[in-house]
């Protein structure tokens, strides 16, 4: 590659091979809020579960069961076949064949349900503010309410309930992410790897699962390591992560890792912030080290409009830099090598990658 | 059992400290997995959790665990302040 000028490789899949990337499918039953708001119904009733223990059932028994009476039964089962949940023959319901194929991720699929509906209030309210008025949006959004970091520091119940909130949500996003990641990345070449607000060691869980010689630290913020070692105390990977409670704002980088991370940590700080801790990894890692930038790619909406289920990301529409940005970056710090492919999920990602000399 | 409590056979106990616990529950029984944290090989600054005991409860006694546990903390932050 020469100088300022990244390549994109984009990932060429065998088609009609079990990819890692099926878990796409769920979000094809969150496209309008009206879909996405009748099937967390059906999760909320126990419809979902009451199908899936009995295969199906007839229009009565489950309204029966889940108490509802029936002209409210067939509104949602009208809403629901329309969306592809649920099949009616002859009385009879079942779930349909296509989102039986989501629930194998229904941690996702409920999550984005979830995300997506705490996100609407912001949408539907704030979007003014957000196109016009970036930092008033900020300072009334729920969604940077919920994610603010400066409740990361000190120890509290309310502190560590609100953590656990939002760690959930990028925890389960990050299990899959995790996913296409590994197919950008030859990460069995490496053996010692540091994330840097590496949140829960989700992302390092899911890299270790796959490659035995890896073991790994996450570099986050205090509570985020005291949440984190409780999510991964259960693995069978669990002794191969480790945690270090700091600050990359104020804190040096520890050395001794072959590879450093930065998955969709990057964004979240301003160009300033995320160009220092570029700089910093770039010092710590070792002669023939590598840095990976994990980031979502700019929001490119001018071909469809966006789903429901990427209202949350919409949110964060200004967050997201050009990978030619961070690539710069790693340039001017010296490193070579630089490479960048790219993956569309619910939208496009790229990994970018770096060695030092 | 004049009191009424259970008489324990010791024999196969063991004891441990741990600080960290999280707990799963499937329709059968509850996971709850207790471990500590450990200083890290490398650097004292680096931590890592260690399993020590995953007890699988059955429904009935984790609901009793929960009742013996609440009332228990309610006691100990009355009387020493909220833990953080």
């Amino acid at each position: 590659m020469t100088a300022g000028e990244p390549v994109s490789l984009p990932l060429e899949r065998e088609q009609g091979a079990p990819g890692d990337l099926e878990f796409l499918i769920v979000d094809r039953f969150i496209g309008t809020m009206v879909d996405a708001r009748a099937l967390k119904t059906a999760f909320e009733l126990g419809l979902v579960d009451r199908l899936l223990e009995q295969r199906s059932g007839s229009i009565e028994a489950l309204g029966r069961a889940l108490g509802v009476d029936a002209p409210g039964l067939r509104l949602l089962l009208d809403l629901l076949a329309a969306n592809g949940v649920v099949e009616e023959r002859g009385g009879d319901v079942r779930l349909g064949r296509r989102f039986l194929d989501a629930l194998r991720y229904r941690d996702l699929l409920e999550t984005k349900l979830d995300f997506a509906g705490f996100s609407i209030n912001d949408f539907a309210d704030l979007f003014t503010a957000l196109v016009k008025e970036p930092r008033g949006f900020a300072g009334r959004a729920r969604m940077f309410q919920l994610f603010d970091y400066r409740r990361c520091l000190e120890p509290s119940r309310e502190n560590y309930a609100q953590v656990r909130t939002w760690m959930r949500i990028t925890s389960t996003l990050t299990r899959y992410e995790a996913l296409a990641c590994m197919q950008l990345h030859a990460f069995a070449g490496h053996r010692r790897a540091l994330d840097v607000g590496g949140n829960s060691g989700e992302f390092l869980l899911q890299l270790c699962r796959r490659h035995p010689q890896l073991s790994g630290t996450v570099l986050d913020l205090p509570l985020v390591c005291d949440i984190g070692m409780e999510h991964v105390l259960a693995e069978p990977e669990a002794s191969r992560i480790s945690f270090i409670k700091a600050d990359v704002r104020s804190d040096p980088l520890p050395s001794g890792y072959d590879l450093i991370s930065f998955k969709s940590m990057l964004h979240d700080w301003p160009a300033e912030e995320a160009d220092r801790f570029l700089a910093k990894a770039a010092q710590a890692l070792p002669s023939g080290g590598t840095l990976l930038i994990f980031e979502r790619s700019p929001l490119r909406v001018r071909e469809a409009t966006p789903p429901f289920s990427l209202i949350p990301t919409l949110l964060f529409f200004r967050s997201y830099r050009a990978p030619a940005e961070y690539a710069a970056r790693l340039e001017a710090l010296g490193l070579h090598e630089v490479v960048l492919r790219e993956i569309q999920l619910d939208t496009a990602f790229f990994v970018l990658s770096a060695k030092k000399r | 059992m004049g009191n009424g409590a259970p008489r324990w056979d010791l024999t196969a106990m063991s004891s441990a400290y741990c600080n960290i616990a999280t707990a799963t529950a499937t329709r059968d029984a509850v996971a709850i997995n207790l471990g500590v944290t450990q200083s890290g090989d490398r650097a004292p600054a680096e931590v890592k959790p260690e399993l020590l005991h995953r007890i699988l409860l059955a429904p009935r006694a984790a609901r009793h665990l929960h009742q013996v546990l609440g009332s228990l903390l309610g006691e100990y932050e009355a009387q020493r302040g909220e833990l953080r």
